[in-house]
């Protein structure tokens, strides 16, 4: 009888069928990502290096053109980070995306929860939820800004349900100025963090739910030790998002505010619009913006990093999963 | 305007507007200027006279000064009513209009011959104590109110007394939009004599005119055509017009015709009249809005107690230095006599 040499394979090594597998993904991404990589490297890198530009010239409307302007080096920079009124401009900036986006996330989250099982009607509640994020911001800023009246319709209802007169000046007190607006961008942007988290309680596996109900976990620990943990990577990505939406928040800010009463409402994207178009003082507001923009990058850079760690530790779960 | 023979005729020094560095650079269409407007119905009320006088030991008169002026709102302030003292605007936007006013006619102006803001004086102190007295007379919500809000108060009876844009002139005078019309008096803003002698300073910002883009490939037509807009005839027909167009009196022959006078009523072309005589600029010079939005960033933390009233000028000036250093000392040393130029010729308007 011959011998049959054997061919121990390592199991460390891929096999043909799972790198054929891992090429035909890397080539599908690089098909659906390389169009529009093209399209924002033509429109945006040329803005980015003009921008860069204007941050290290001197260059204000008139000055004259802008390809005369003066060389600055880093002056620019240094000036913008150690201006006080731009650091606590950014400080306004965390404090209102920091909150708007847990808000957003909270009641998103909890609104995704009651109905993410499918129940008759489902369709027509979406939709309600859904509309605030299809209104036009500015719409927003003005509605609110008459249903805030000091005598308006919120105090109103709420002194009718409290028992005794509230007279909050939602509008013009200065303490309260940026919290009305972020719950404002709340009612605007919570359908985002609904849709998202809909979307990832949908994609959970089934199997850990119905395991965990046949061992007789109960719903709250169902949701805090199956579902939570599963969720972990979407929730992350859920607040990155919103996180950095809220931080470019404008239109309401500046149509009910314009950075009032005082500053209180000064943010970073309202502190550049005054820079750039009410001072035209083109070079600062570049180097605002590129700092801002440094800013985001690192913060977006920590979330990658923890959605990466996030995504290794669910694959070490299923991968532990399959070979039971 | 040589060769066409052309002369903007305009009440006072107002043609210097459209000025600078002795080169006209618009033509006028709208005469943008703070009137001082007052209700009539509520002053002349014998019961109102009486207590007025009992309380303060002296009859109810058209107020000479600053001080005048608030003692009026605090009599008339009537929250309770629905009727405050001032409807002037306080919010961060537009407030710092009415601080010019407070502040030339104090003597100040805020720059010296070296560009170096000359804020923190005694009249920059007077202008911001009388700028932040009068919130004990204004809406609660004023800190928030523009235009928008602030209006429909004047013309719907819950305002007393104010400094306005001339334009709401007409706007309190129209029976299809207004609850007050015939209710309200006008005439010359108050004044100040803490210089020593008696200044009135109005304030005409912001300003409307035609300006002709250097880029266009028929210059000389669309000037010919803005000339012929800033004609009497016409300019009449455009700032009488209360449906179509926010434009104001500014044309001498507008106060005499017939169509401004029935739009604006004669009590108000008069006091039009008066206080264009008086009219003073924002910061007319390279860098205004930067100027300016320091200023009433500053003004209006004070006012909603963010900072206290000492620091205003104080950071205002540090903030005008940055500004003067960005944006070159001699370059705004060159504006400045194009501002000076602007200021009223008259400390009282004849």
């Amino acid at each position: 009888m011959a011998q049959v040499a054997e061919t121990v394979i390592p199991s460390d090594r891929p096999s043909q069928r799972a790198s054929s597998h891992r090429r035909t993904v890397t080539r599908f991404k690089w098909g659906v990502l390389g169009p529009f990589l093209l399209v924002m490297g033509a429109v945006l890198l040329p803005v980015l290096f003009v921008q860069l530009y204007f941050s290290f010239h001197s260059y204000t409307i008139y000055l004259g053109n802008w390809w005369e302007a003066e060389f600055a080096g880093v002056d620019i920079f240094r000036d913008v980070l150690t201006d006080p009124r731009f650091g606590w401009a950014i400080v306004r900036s965390l404090l209102f995306a920091t909150g708007s986006t847990f808000g957003c996330f909270i009641i998103g989250f909890a609104l995704a929860l009651l109905m993410y099982r499918p129940f008759p009607g489902q369709a027509i509640y979406y939709i309600f939820f859904i509309l605030p994020m299809l209104t036009v911001p500015i719409v927003i800023a003005y509605t609110g800004e008459m249903l805030l009246y000091q005598n308006g319709p919120i105090n109103g209802i709420i002194s009718s349900v409290v028992g005794y007169d509230v007279n909050t000046q939602w509008l013009t007190n200065a303490n309260l100025a940026l919290t009305t607006v972020m719950l404002m961008e709340i009612w605007n942007w919570t359908p985002f963090t609904f849709i998202v988290m809909m979307a990832g309680l949908a994609s959970l596996p089934r199997e850990p739910l119905e395991a965990a109900q046949v061992l007789g976990a109960n719903r709250w620990r169902i949701f805090w030790e199956v579902q939570l943990p599963l969720l972990r990577p979407v929730i992350l990505l859920a607040l990155v998002l919103r996180f950095l939406e809220a931080m470019a928040e404008f239109p309401k800010t500046w149509s009910l505010f314009q950075g009032g009463p005082g500053s209180a409402t000064e943010t970073v994207p309202v502190y550049i619009f005054l820079t750039t178009w009410q001072y035209f003082d083109i070079s600062r507001g570049a180097a605002m913006s590129y700092v801002v923009m440094v800013m985001m990058i690192f913060i977006v850079l920590g979330a990658i990093r923890i959605l990466r760690r996030e995504k290794r530790t669910l694959d070490r779960m299923y991968e532990r999963g399959e070979e039971a | 305007m040589e060769k066409a023979d052309f002369k903007i005729d305009t009440i006072g020094n107002y043609a210097s507007f459209m000025k600078y560095k002795g080169e006209t650079y618009g033509i006028p269409t709208d005469g943008n200027v703070h009137v001082q407007f007052m209700r009539e119905d509520m002053m002349s009320d014998p019961d109102n006279m009486k207590r007025f006088e009992d309380k303060n030991g002296k009859p109810i008169a058209w107020p000479k000064t600053w001080e005048d002026d608030q003692q009026l709102m605090e009599f008339f302030n009537n929250p309770d009513g629905e009727v405050w003292g001032s409807a002037n605007l306080r919010n961060r936007a537009n407030g710092v209009t009415w601080w010019y006013m407070y502040f030339y006619s104090a003597g100040g102006f805020p720059f010296d011959d070296d560009m170096n803001p000359t804020l923190n004086t005694d009249a920059g102190n007077y202008a911001v104590e009388t700028y932040l007295k009068v919130k004990d007379v204004s809406h609660p919500e004023a800190p928030g109110w523009g235009t928008p809000q602030m209006i429909p108060r004047i013309v719907g009876g819950n305002a007393f007394a104010c400094q306005y844009w001339d334009g709401i002139i007409a706007l309190a005078e129209n029976p299809e939009k207004s609850k007050t019309v015939g209710k309200w008096r006008y005439g010359l803003v108050p004044g100040s004599t803490l210089s020593g002698k008696q200044i009135y300073r109005s304030v005409s910002s912001p300003l409307g005119a035609l300006l002709i883009n250097r880029h266009s490939p028929r210059k000389e037509q669309a000037a010919y055509w803005a000339l012929w807009m800033g004609t009497l005839g016409n300019s009449a027909e455009i700032v009488s017009d209360r449906a179509n167009t926010f434009h104001d009196p500014w044309h001498s022959g507008h106060m005499d015709s017939e169509v401004v006078r029935e739009a604006y009523t004669p009590g108000g072309v008069d006091a039009v009249a008066t206080n264009l005589q008086v009219a003073s600029p924002p910061i007319y010079m390279t860098g205004y809005l930067e100027f300016q939005d320091a200023l009433a960033k500053n003004l209006s933390e004070a006012y909603v107690g963010q900072i206290s009233a000492s620091d205003v000028l104080p950071r205002t000036e540090d903030d005008w230095n940055g500004i003067i250093r960005r944006t070159g000392k001699k370059r705004l040393q060159d504006d400045l006599a194009s501002y000076k130029a602007v200021m009223p010729t008259v400390d009282e308007p004849t």
